[in-house]
């Protein structure tokens, strides 16, 4: 932990015994050398408030430039939670537009928080405090700075009019309860945890195409990343990795997510807040209640106990992510045939956006998803005839073959109802194919699976197994 | 109400698969545990007919339960395969001895041949001295460091053409956790690979790496196989403890979360253009090692020298200390006129 050389912090509780001798002392600050220390990090080193804050712009703009990927006239939206760390880049954004032209970072900017406090379980008293909170924060730092609520995501024509935060709080129940009921449906916390962010990502991502913005910066902090590579991994996603935790997630065409605070430690930000004596709207408690038993709320846990016992965990594990794609399989016989485009375009996840790394593995070799396939089976059908399909390996046409069942079935209903295939109901099976590993966990086990799909999802399947509907009756005829 | 056996067999169900959630009774669950191995093997390819194969047995519930699976399931399934036990004494008191009494008992029990290779025959030292060099922190570095080349070595000397470990999900999911905070990307990489091998080295295989510890203490208790339990009696690998701890917490939450890590590290591979450590031979022992001298004969040359630290920690002190050593050996040999020969070695050494 680091901390500011004042009596008002306590510093007896958390800090190691070396820097409370340190106080005794007063050092001087390494950089400059004639200024007494005021900021003791917790890789020993020890800075003048000046030079600390100087330090910490640097490597902001450092990030920013090395990277080359914020222009002139660049228009930017910052993504706010609330926290420290978005707190924190806030306050470097807008005091960076004061300096003088020739230090000026060029670009514009609006802010935007989603509201998603219908799912975490807040009171609309509670919403409406934090949103003033956020309209006095807006008007403090002199930015435009719009709210949307979480409900956004079940209409179908995402965010019509961007809401400014000193507005009065929407009123939308029908969206709220549709909402709420699709988080009850799910299995656990887990699950829960994973949608929204799924879904603020979407609501994000929507915002900046409807204000104009090309770009997201999102605050995510060294520690953030360390937590997202080891809950990304341990949620399946580990082949999405490069696009979640990288500077800069290139996923969407049109808008690219920028990760600013990369390099910014947990000392820096305690740091830099304690500096100009800023105070996030969300202390880290009160956000950390919120899906207690879910596989994220664990990793960071985890990862932030390693942190004070090992200081170079954090760095390690985010370092690590950055040296990692995903495994590439070549281009199997059977795929060749069909266009690559269309091709790939079908192995996007509808949820997450990103390839679904179901194409990254062979099928001759052994995989999770082939093992946890056949566990299935074999604890599940009676059929002795599974012995011979055991034999001969082929759970994948064993298990296909229910696919293709199931498969049939749906289209027979479609038959049924050939007009109006919009409506037929989305089997599992259907619902998985379109989705990435990781999503599919999402909505494994949640009761009435068709019915609890957000709208965008059951659409954007229905359009694609239209699609591969008709590939399959043109298939002859491609070349 | 009793629950009904998932598998619609008839019978009461009496276990909850921890892999999958369902209820099946005490056949069906080994119908079911059986089958997944033998899936693994054949489509993983891991065994051909007529392979000698050295399962590492420890005496713990992982090799017992391999060694009994796979003697079962040869003879079901005719792989043709010659399996026989191969183990390694570390010379741990109070630890090793009463393990290998174990697998005295899997020999005699399941009618395998088995071989025993110790510590002191292989390297001169048995842990207990080590401990008694280098007190019980960082001990488990050199009984893990010798133990691997130790099966490599028992499998050279025996000739078999593979060697099968029963290293489980939680233990595949437990390392790529720790390869990821340890930010080692060559292993991360190898890691989940259910074959490992290289042009001349041992092949070696996982048989068990989509089997939950869960069950295969289960399977151990209903086929009430004999297995040794206890732990080590020199102190537990403390990092490795906080990510069994933050694994066995995911498993709670999710219980899928052991084999979604494993697909994670499936997935994944290091980025094109960084550069990994090449495998290459020990120039000492021939054995199969990331650097000219591997770390077995580093750690060795250490104990031997009286300088038991050598090995652990900053690779910095072992570049120092293994100039000094070559200094040594050069002015032995040939009384400081090798200058040259000097100057490579420092190359050579660099870690």
């Amino acid at each position: 932990m680091c901390t500011l050389n004042l009596s008002e912090y306590d510093t007896t509780t958390s800090f190691p015994a070396d820097t409370i001798e340190a106080h005794d002392a007063v050092p001087f600050c390494k950089k400059c050398g004639n200024q007494e220390a005021q900021v003791f990090l917790k890789n020993k080193n020890e800075y003048c408030k000046r030079c600390f804050l100087i330090i910490l712009r640097h490597k902001f703009r450092a990030t920013l430039s090395k990277s080359k990927s914020v222009h002139t006239n660049d228009s930017i939206l910052v993504a706010h939670s609330g926290k420290a760390n978005s707190t924190l880049l806030l306050h470097l954004i807008t005091t960076d537009m004061n300096e003088s032209i020739s230090k000026k970072l060029q670009f514009s900017f609006k802010v935007l928080y989603i509201d998603d406090g219908i799912v975490k379980g807040r009171s609309i008293k509670e919403r409406e405090s934090i949103q003033s909170a956020l309209a006095k924060e807006a008007e403090n730092l002199q930015l435009t700075m719009y709210i949307l609520p979480l409900s956004n995501c079940v209409t179908d024509s995402i965010c019509e009019e961007m809401q400014l935060a000193n507005a009065p709080l929407m009123n939308m129940t029908s969206e709220n309860t549709i909402v709420q009921e699709i988080f009850d449906n799910l299995e656990n916390d887990t699950a829960k945890d994973e949608l929204l962010q799924q879904l603020r990502l979407k609501l994000l991502v929507s915002a900046a195409r409807k204000l104009n913005c090309n770009k997201i910066f999102i605050a995510d902090a060294s520690v953030d990343l360390a937590v997202k590579v080891l809950g990304n991994v341990s949620t399946g996603r580990g082949s999405q990795l490069p696009f979640n935790v990288a500077f800069s997630d290139t996923r969407y065409k049109d808008v690219t997510l920028l990760r600013p605070l990369r390099d910014f430690t947990r000392d820096d930000i305690t740091g830099y807040l304690e500096c100009y004596n800023l105070h996030p709207i969300f202390n880290c408690d009160k956000y950390n209640s919120s899906f207690p038993a879910s596989i994220r709320n664990v990793t960071r846990n985890f990862v932030y106990k390693l942190d004070s016992e090992f200081h170079s965990t954090v760095p390690t594990i985010y370092r690590t992510s950055e040296k990692l794609a995903a495994k590439r399989m070549e281009c199997e016989n059977s795929n060749t045939k069909i266009d690559d485009n269309v091709n790939s375009d079908n192995n996007i996840c509808v949820l997450c956006e990103l390839t679904s790394d179901s194409s990254y593995l062979s099928k001759e070799q052994p995989s999770v998803a082939q093992a946890k396939l056949f566990s299935k089976l074999v604890s599940t059908v009676a059929d002795t005839s599974l012995n011979m399909a055991t034999n001969s390996l082929n759970i994948h046409e064993l298990s296909s073959n229910e696919q293709i069942k199931s498969i049939n079935a749906s289209k027979e209903e479609k038959h049924q109802c050939q007009n109006d295939i919009h409506k037929s109901i989305l089997k599992q099976s259907i619902i998985e194919k379109y989705l990435c590993y990781g999503c599919r966990l999402i909505f494994l086990n949640s009761k009435q699976i068709d019915n609890i799909l957000p709208n965008f999802i059951s659409n954007a399947i229905k359009k694609k197994s239209q699609i591969a509907h008709l590939e399959k009756e043109i298939s002859d005829f491609l070349l | 109400m009793p629950i009904p056996c998932s598998r619609q067999c008839g019978k009461k169900a009496i276990l909850k698969r921890p892999k999958t959630g369902h209820a099946l009774c005490k056949e069906c669950f080994f119908y079911a545990f059986e089958s997944e191995i033998h899936n693994t093997i054949t489509q993983g390819k891991l065994f051909k007919p007529g392979d000698k194969v050295a399962i590492g047995a420890s005496g713990g519930k992982d090799s017992t339960v391999l060694a009994y699976v796979l003697k079962t399931l040869n003879e079901r399934h005719q792989y043709g395969i010659d399996l026989f036990l191969l183990s390694i004494d570390e010379g741990i008191t109070g630890y090793r001895d009463d393990s290998l009494k174990t697998v005295q008992q899997n020999k005699d029990d399941y009618g395998l041949p088995l071989k025993i290779l110790s510590y002191k025959e292989l390297y001169g030292w048995t842990m207990d001295e080590i401990v008694a060099e280098i007190g019980k922190k960082n001990n488990c570095t050199f009984c893990g460091v010798f133990r691997r080349q130790a099966l490599d070595r028992g499998a050279a000397f025996l000739g078999v053409d593979c060697i099968a470990t029963g290293h489980n999900a939680d233990d595949i999911a437990e390392t790529v956790l720790m390869n990821i905070l340890r930010g080692d990307i060559a292993r991360l990489q190898r890691c989940t690979s259910i074959i490992t091998a290289g042009a001349d080295c041992i092949r070696r295989c996982k048989p068990l790496k989509y089997a939950y510890e869960k069950e295969i203490v289960m399977y151990a208790y209903f086929k009430q196989l004999v297995y040794f339990s206890t732990e080590c009696v020199f102190a537990p690998n403390a990092y490795r403890g906080h990510a069994r701890t933050y694994l066995k917490d995911l498993e709670r939450i999710r219980p899928s979360s052991i084999l979604d890590i494993i697909h994670s590290g499936e997935t994944l591979q290091v980025k094109e253009g960084i550069k990994l450590p090449e495998r290459r031979n020990c120039s000492r022992c021939g054995f199969v090692s990331s650097q000219e001298i591997c770390k077995a004969c580093i750690m060795l040359e250490g104990l031997n020298r009286g300088l038991p630290k050598l090995g652990i920690g900053k690779s910095t002190k072992v570049k120092r200390a293994l100039e000094s050593i070559a200094k040594d050996k050069c002015n032995d040999k040939c009384n400081g006129k090798c200058k040259d020969n000097e100057q490579i070695d420092e190359k050579d050494l660099e870690f």
